[in-house]
């Protein structure tokens, strides 16, 4: 079970609601690097910052990620249960507030986000099992007057194995207190996990289906104000005019705050709050996305990419080659902008005293919320602390903190703790967008058809320039080349250049961010080239995939499982995609109906991943599943289209997600593989846009060079 | 001042009359498991039950609540035990996120009662919730494990 959030958690710090203790030992510090190439030796993690353990033995965890239906609290919560010996089912998991301790080892800053929970913290919190494992089998020991070499634990017991004498966790825990760690904890072979490997039910599962799980919309506090707000409609206009006595005159409004982008309005209640928006008449001017339409800005990515490019990714001589080549083709695709559109609108809640500021938040970037809190108040790093709740979607939205600089700003104002939430048409009009890009290929083929020269032009927007240039330098931003600058093909001759274009529209990570773009765009044309050829899709692929096995048997995985070369029925067809990204290899086969008409109906997807070592493989299909259907929402209707220089689309009505009755049959395999964890939150979703578009191609003849296919 | 009966208790409430029942339940009652998503009644978020029906809370104004009977998700608990749909849910493992889960178990308790053996073609027409995590599929397969539940008499046994 899941302690629910609340205030009284929050407070009581450090001790757990049985009255139990923090264990009261620190480790040195880990050494990162080492730890992720796997070498222990040095790598210990300070155990107290996360393993509680209560008077009644059951261990509590603090899951240093964000839970956003991804499952990564279950399948940490497994691996640390796992290497405890402790009862799994038992468990409590506390989720993380700002703290150095949960610093995503991938990327150096406490964020989800990248596919990268499991792949990032599957060495540490093993670690950290298995130092606790071993204190608590030395104490135990001791306790049953045996020696520990004879003792092993389960089910939160240390148990002596010759006798069976065993004794529970919690008449260990006053004295483990005091136990020295060991320097050198001896992680279990895989042949002993209880959990690992097995499909274990999810540890949120009960809260979320009586109500009780606290998302950030659901916190609430003493005294608690609601705000929402208006935001300028073209991104970086300012305020014009507004009329505040207007605003103050509707019932249960309390005041009107300036933002940085538009007006909050602060009142008794969230309708309240919205009526006061209403009467406010608030206009805007200005803003750096004026004037863009989705025309403009179809034709500026177009025309761009005839500009100066920047190699990212250069493999022999594309160029001499292309005079070598039998043959050459020129395709050009395009994909357009597109909403997170999370269940959850965006919110936060904040209280803002002289000396402190509290965030309750649904984020993912619990270093960037307390960073943007910092910068709003002119507090100091240990005077802001962030909590995590349950995030309702994230999909990389909610890697953004300008809905928590709100609620700061906002609480700051009036003196009083603040729940700040967005209309469902300021989530959709102030995203942060998945880039439209375009992107072309001129590739010689030899005479069997086969890619000779490659060369891959992309035109496309930049999403680290604002989210963290530090992490860029002066190299083209990875995100608008990913999928495009490594493809897993063998490519003798291969250059991906890049045109970065500024637009004013703000972008962001969108659930596989550039892999989402790329894939389609590799994926087609590698399609292209097939047909060109006269060889079948799949085949085409493998022969260019000998010197990748991992990403040819997920591949011949898919094939098998979709019966490739069974015959369809008139008008359908089938399309097959790979990818290689977050660590993991995804391929998926796409069955699909073309009507007269041209209406397209997907009938059936496969998919096949090797994510290496898989910890909870119910979680990982689940994922797949998940990727493939938020994948066909943006595949099949997704597009965010401009007029002014503001977004056109402001709901669900004109910004559709899928429905039950749309959703095809999904049948998920996992390849066998003891590699490294990889990725499954993202890469099941882009390869499932080009196997849609390759199978609407087979259908019908006809293809489709830009998404969305609708 | 207005009486609102809520999980079979009658709840004073001091609010606009325009005020819809969604912010009613949430910012007056604290009944946060009925969820905001859409304010224009297309998600289903915040589905509850109005006389054994499903309505959109976000589009119902409190002035026209008098003398209806509404369940919300806390509702469905019954002495301590869930309603088997919630226990078909639980069965399954359903949610991810989990965000719309209220409304989804809602429709679905609506559905189960209107027909008691439903056709993947009525849970898709019935089942109009939106899930932006994509556990449709499992929300399919726990209405037709709920049916199951259900046909031995009893809700919450």
């Amino acid at each position: 079970m899941i302690k629910n959030l609340s205030r009284r958690n929050f407070l009581k710090g450090s001790l757990l609601a049985g009255g139990g203790l923090i264990l009261g030992f620190t480790l040195p510090t880990v050494d990162k690097a080492l730890a992720r190439q796997g070498d222990i030796d040095s790598a210990t993690f300070p155990v107290d910052a996360w393993v509680r353990i209560d008077k009644q033995g059951n261990l509590s965890f603090v899951i240093p990620v964000s839970e956003m239906g991804q499952g990564s609290q279950t399948s940490l919560a497994m691996i640390l249960a796992d290497e405890t010996g402790a009862d799994y089912h038992a468990m409590n998991v506390l989720q993380p507030t700002n703290d150095k301790n949960y610093t995503n080892p991938l990327f150096g800053i406490q964020l989800t986000g990248g596919s990268t929970s499991v792949r990032g913290w599957w060495q540490p919190l093993r670690i950290v099992g298995a130092t606790l494992r071993e204190m608590l089998i030395d104490v135990g020991a001791a306790k049953l007057s045996v020696a520990a070499s004879e003792c092993t634990t389960k089910d939160s017991y240390v148990i002596h194995k010759p006798s069976a004498k065993k004794i529970h966790f919690s008449k260990l825990v006053a004295s483990t207190v005091d136990a020295k760690p060991p320097t050198q904890p001896k992680l279990k072979p895989s042949s002993e996990y209880q959990y690992i490997g097995k499909p274990i039910k999810r540890l949120d599962t009960p809260a979320k289906v009586t109500g009780e799980a606290v998302f950030g919309i659901d916190v609430v506090l003493p005294n608690m104000l609601i705000a929402s707000v208006k935001q300028s409609p073209v991104f970086g206009g300012e305020v014009k005019s507004f009329d505040k006595a207007a605003a103050l005159k509707v019932k249960g409004v309390k005041a009107v705050v300036p933002i940085d982008n538009g007006i909050a309005v602060v009142a008794k209640n969230y309708w309240q709050a919205q009526k006061g928006l209403k009467a406010l008449n608030v206009t805007f001017i200005g803003g750096v996305s004026q004037g863009h339409s989705t025309a403009s800005l179809e034709k500026d990515f177009s025309k761009a990419l005839d500009g100066k490019a920047k190699a990212v990714a250069n493999v022999g001589n594309s160029n001499e080659a292309m005079k070598k080549a039998s043959k050459t083709y020129r395709m050009q695709y395009g994909a357009p902008y597109l909403a997170h559109s999370t269940m959850e609108p965006m919110n936060a809640t904040a209280h803002v005293t002289d000396d402190f500021c509290e965030i309750w938040a649904p984020t993912q970037a619990q270093t960037f919320a307390a960073q943007a809190a910092m910068a709003a108040t002119g507090l100091h790093a240990d005077q802001v602390k962030v909590h995590t709740t349950y995030l309702g979607g994230g999909f990389g939205r909610r890697a953004e903190v300008d809905f928590v600089t709100q609620a700061v700003v906002v609480s700051e104002a009036v003196g009083a703790p603040v729940k700040l939430i967005w209309s469902r048409e300021e989530d959709m009009q102030h995203d942060v967008y998945r880039p439209a890009a375009a992107s072309r290929f001129d590739i010689g083929v030899d005479e069997n058809g086969y890619p000779l020269a490659w060369h891959n032009r992309v035109s496309n927007t930049s999403i680290m320039e604002r989210y963290a240039p530090q992490w860029v330098g002066d190299k083209p931003d990875g995100t608008m080349t990913e999928g495009a600058a490594e493809v897993p093909y063998q490519l003798p001759n291969h250059l991906t250049d890049v045109v970065q274009l500024q637009t004013g529209i703000p972008v962001g990570f969108w659930r596989s961010v550039g892999n989402s773009l790329n894939c389609f765009f590799v994926e087609s044309a590698m399609d292209e080239l097939a047909h060109h050829a006269g060889k079948d899709p799949y085949e085409y692929r493998r022969n260019l995939l000998s010197h990748n096995p991992r990403a040819r048997l997920a591949l011949d995985a898919v094939a098998a499982k979709a019966d490739w070369r069974k015959t369809l029925g008139n008008n359908q067809g089938k399309g097959i995609a790979l990818t290689h990204s977050f660590g993991s290899y995804v391929a998926q086969v796409a069955e699909v109906t073309v009507d007269k008409k041209g209406n397209v109906k997907v009938d059936k997807v496969y998919c096949a991943i090797d994510c290496g070592i898989v910890v909870n493989p119910e979680i990982v299909k689940r994922q797949m599943q998940s990727c493939i259907i938020y994948g066909l929402t943006a595949a099949l209707h997704g597009k965010i289209n401009f007029k002014d220089g503001h977004v056109v689309e402001s709901n669900f009505h004109d910004y559709t997600a899928l429905k039950m009755a749309e959703v095809p049959e999904i049948d998920v395999f996992i390849v066998d593989s003891n590699a490294a964890p990889g990725g499954y939150g993202e890469p099941g979703t882009p390869p499932i846009a080009p196997a849609v578009a390759n199978a609407i191609y087979s259908a019908s003849g006809k293809r489709r060079r830009e998404l969305p296919l609708d | 001042m207005q009486q609102i009966k809520i999980n079979n208790q009658t709840r004073e409430i001091d609010v606009d009359d325009d005020t819809p029942l969604l912010w009613v339940l949430r910012d007056e009652l604290h009944l946060n498991g009925t969820k905001f998503g859409c304010g224009i009644g297309v998600c289903g978020a915040c589905t509850v039950l109005m006389n054994g029906k499903p309505v959109r809370s976000c589009q119902l104004p409190v002035s026209a609540t008098k003398g209806q009977s509404f369940v919300t998700i806390e509702g469905l608990i019954n002495n301590g035990k869930q309603h088997k749909v919630q226990q078909a849910w639980v069965d399954v493992d359903v949610p991810q996120c989990g965000y719309c889960q209220s409304g989804q178990i809602l429709s679905a308790v609506a559905l189960l009662t209107e027909v008691k053996k439903p056709t993947d073609s009525d849970i898709d027409q019935s089942m109009t919730n939106i899930c932006r995590c994509g556990a449709y599929p499992e929300i399919r397969q726990a209405v037709h494990l709920a049916a199951k539940k259900l046909s031995s008499g009893g809700s919450h046994d």
